[in-house]
């Protein structure tokens, strides 16, 4: 089966800094994948090529089959490839509703009757329904949730989450990961950023393990949490060995 | 010779109100392809390449540098001699104020578009939104709030500096009330006149500009 | 920085025509019958000669020779247009071809020879000199070792700037300012052309003009575009005629008379059939 992502020999560069080098990666439909790495690996860029918002300077990304590069209508990919970022980015001058309406029915022209259905359907769902009309600095949480609704009211096949709980307060952490556990559940294909590795190790269907712009090791999570291969990945585990350590005496 | 206050006032009014007229007219026009100017602008210098980011940068330097003055008889004196085109002197002028507020409110414009996070803009385009949606629904209604203090402040100059125009023959307010004065000597009160004129048209834009201000801050 | 301002913009202007850009100001009698509008360029606010009445109407002495001409090429006095002009944009109305005629007390001077047409005068003026009633001085001379009032720019100011550098002189931009200072007694007299001085002694009684004229007596007279020969010859033809009714004293009674002290000569100030012999 073709992979639904893939990536071959991606590199992109900052300047006089190589911030992906030769980067390989397939994800097949419905896969989780979870990228974990040091800060400044490239994790985060690696997931903003996928949506056209870093260009890439060498390799290709096929999306379907389809190579996409300069002459790619990047609003439509966009639609199929959604994302939340660290610092949601909902509009202030929107309301909730609004915000969440504005994509299916401005780029995706759909009618309002049933674009508004799957919005409360999905607001429901996170329980924010009622704060519709309520503007984003109203709200005293539940952004990052609402900026995930947002995404999915697009129907888009792929979602990329770039670090989405690391800005938030501790509380709201798991409400945002559960959203993300159900998702996965759902059969939705997920790339995801994230230094929550408990999370990583329950949701993950495959570990990408970064370092200085390479992938340096992919895994079952199970494998890479107990038998990190490289170095790298043992230095970076060892450095959470202390929640680890937690984690696992509490799940015995 | 008019005597009293009251057979002056009646006397000069209906004279005011018709330089009034102009003077409005002038403005009002002005100000609405500069705003309209200014925001074209302000995207354009987001969005635009080098080469129209360089041409822009032109225009506002030739506005800044050259007076509005030496624009409105270039423009009015110089196109019938230079290339045959007559410009009515009315409409040189709402030309001439319309470029030279462009200029600034696209400044500011610009500024306030430069100010928004970065990430308003990625999580528009993430969304599949084309730039024109994008700066309709995301970028300009938020800029559109940080910028009324300044842009008030252009129109109200606008409206002062629209007694220029007299020098290519338009005889708006200030003019009609030179005219009065050389006739009667009541100085006085003519100014005094042109005072509350002026205060009349730019005080209600200053409070819009407050309200506005509000309104939009309950939303951001 | 008008005045540099008005330097510059009539020399730029000036090149446009040498460029050879300007359209041709012949025939142009048969352009003003078929506009059936004769457009002329007045003052609006500096009356006896230019200024807006309380109806609003345009009026003074240049204003209703504007009118007498529209009439007697038209037909109608009405057919007449007045675009207010200011001090610096009177030449450039005439060089591109805004308005037919300049009716707005413009003084014959060379380099303005160089830029426009003059037709015969309708109007002259003279520097001369304002001392209070109890001055001595009875001529320029008298004034050698006194301090001179000027406004900065006129023509009184050149003259003696030209030729009594070493006389003393107190500058200030405005006419205004310059009479205030007069009356203030910081200055002995005041030099500037005799239509100011003698309009002001009316107003203020207690002052005299000295008789003695600062250089020579210049003409004013109506302007048009550059090479509009067609329309000079028949200003002039029309200026002799209204002579022979002494249409301009008319007019000085009108207007001027009351303006100016009741011992000023009516001669001294217009110039009536064109007829100049300074």
């Amino acid at each position: 089966m073709t992979p639904l992502l893939e990536l071959g020999s991606v590199s992109k560069q900052f300047g006089p800094n190589l911030v992906l080098d030769r980067i390989s990666l397939s994800v097949r439909a419905g896969e989780v994948i979870v990228i974990l790495g040091p800060s400044g690996c490239g994790k985060s860029t690696l997931l903003r090529t996928l949506n056209g918002l870093e260009p890439i300077q060498g390799g290709e990304i096929r999306f379907d089959g389809v190579l996409l590069d300069g002459a790619t209508d990047w609003q439509r990919v966009r639609q199929r490839i959604g994302m939340v970022f660290q610092s949601y980015h909902l509009f202030p001058n929107l309301t909730v509703l609004e915000n969440v309406l504005l994509g299916p029915l401005q780029v995706q022209k759909r009618e309002r009757a049933e674009a508004l259905l799957q919005a409360e359907q999905l607001l429901t769902r996170i329980g924010l329904w009622e704060r519709r009309h309520d503007y984003p600095r109203q709200l005293s949480g539940g952004q990052q949730r609402i900026a995930i609704v947002r995404a999915l009211c697009m129907n888009p096949q792929v979602m990329l989450f770039d670090e989405v709980t690391a800005a938030l307060d501790p509380e709201m952490v798991q409400e945002v990961l559960e959203v993300i556990r159900d998702l996965a559940g759902s059969g939705m294909t997920l790339l995801i950023v994230t230094h929550e590795l408990a999370f990583a190790r329950a949701v993950a269907d495959r570990i990408v393990f970064m370092d200085g712009g390479h992938i340096l090791e992919q895994a079952a999570p199970h494998q890479f949490f107990d038998n990190p291969r490289s170095q790298r990945a043992r230095q970076f585990l060892a450095k959470f060995s202390y929640t680890n350590v937690i984690k696992r005496k509490e799940s015995a | 010779m008019a005597s009293s206050i009251s057979e002056q006032l009646t006397q000069a009014l209906p004279l005011l109100a018709v330089g009034a007229g102009q003077t409005l007219a002038i403005s009002l026009l002005a100000i609405l392809f500069a705003t309209l100017g200014g925001v074209a602008y302000g995207v354009l210098a987001q969005q635009g390449g080098r080469l129209v980011r360089g041409l822009l940068r032109l225009y506002l330097e030739l506005f800044r540098v050259v007076p509005v003055l030496v624009w409105l008889y270039l423009i009015f004196f110089g196109l019938p001699i230079f290339f045959g085109l007559d410009m009515p002197a009315f409409w040189c002028a709402v030309l001439v104020l319309a470029l030279w507020g462009a200029s600034e409110v696209g400044e500011v414009v610009r500024g306030g578009l430069n100010s928004l996070a970065r990430g308003q803009q990625e999580a528009g385009l993430a969304l599949g939104l084309s730039t024109w949606q994008l700066y309709r629904h995301v970028l300009l209604p938020q800029a559109l709030q940080r910028l009324t203090p300044p842009t008030i402040n252009i129109y109200t100059r606008i409206i002062k500096t629209s007694s220029l125009a007299v020098l290519i023959g338009v005889v708006e307010v200030i003019k009609v009330g030179q005219q009065i004065i050389e006739r009667t000597y009541g100085s006085l009160l003519i100014y005094g006149l042109l005072f509350l004129f002026f205060f009349l048209v730019c005080y209600p834009l200053s409070l819009a500009s407050r309200r506005l201000e509000q309104q939009w801050g309950n939303a951001v | 920085m008008k005045k540099i301002t008005s330097v510059l913009l009539s020399a730029l202007l000036g090149l446009g025509i040498a460029s050879g850009a300007a359209h041709a100001a012949g025939g142009s009698l048969d352009k003003i019958k078929a506009r059936d509008k004769l457009i002329v360029g007045v003052f609006t606010d500096k009356p006896p000669f230019g200024y807006v009445d309380e109806k609003g109407n345009y009026v003074g002495f240049d204003t209703d020779l504007g009118r007498r001409f529209a009439k007697d090429l038209l037909g109608d006095e009405n057919k007449i247009e007045f675009v207010a002009v200011e001090l610096a944009s009177r030449i450039p109305f005439l060089q591109s071809d805004k308005v037919d005629l300049i009716l707005a007390n413009m003084t014959v001077t060379p380099e303005r020879r160089e830029v426009v047409d003059f037709t015969n005068p309708n109007l002259r003026v003279a520097v001369q000199v304002l001392v209070p009633e109890g001055s001595p001085a009875k001529k320029l001379d008298d004034l050698a070792s006194k301090t001179l009032i000027v406004t900065t720019g006129t023509t009184a100011d050149i003259w003696l700037t030209r030729n009594h550098p070493e006389w003393k002189v107190l500058k200030f931009e405005k006419n205004t300012e310059s009479l205030q200072a007069l009356a203030q007694g910081r200055g002995d007299a005041y030099a500037q052309d005799n239509l100011v001085l003698f309009s002001w002694a009316k107003e203020n009684p207690g002052y005299r003009v000295l008789p003695e004229k600062l250089g020579s007596e210049d003409p004013i007279a109506p302007a048009v575009k550059k090479g509009n020969i067609e329309l000079r010859d028949w200003v002039n033809d029309r200026l002799a005629k209204l002579g022979e009714e002494k249409y301009l004293l008319k007019l000085y009674d009108q207007y001027v008379r009351d303006k100016l002290s009741p011992d000023t000569n009516p001669n001294d100030v217009i110039v009536e059939g064109g007829k100049w012999q300074g």
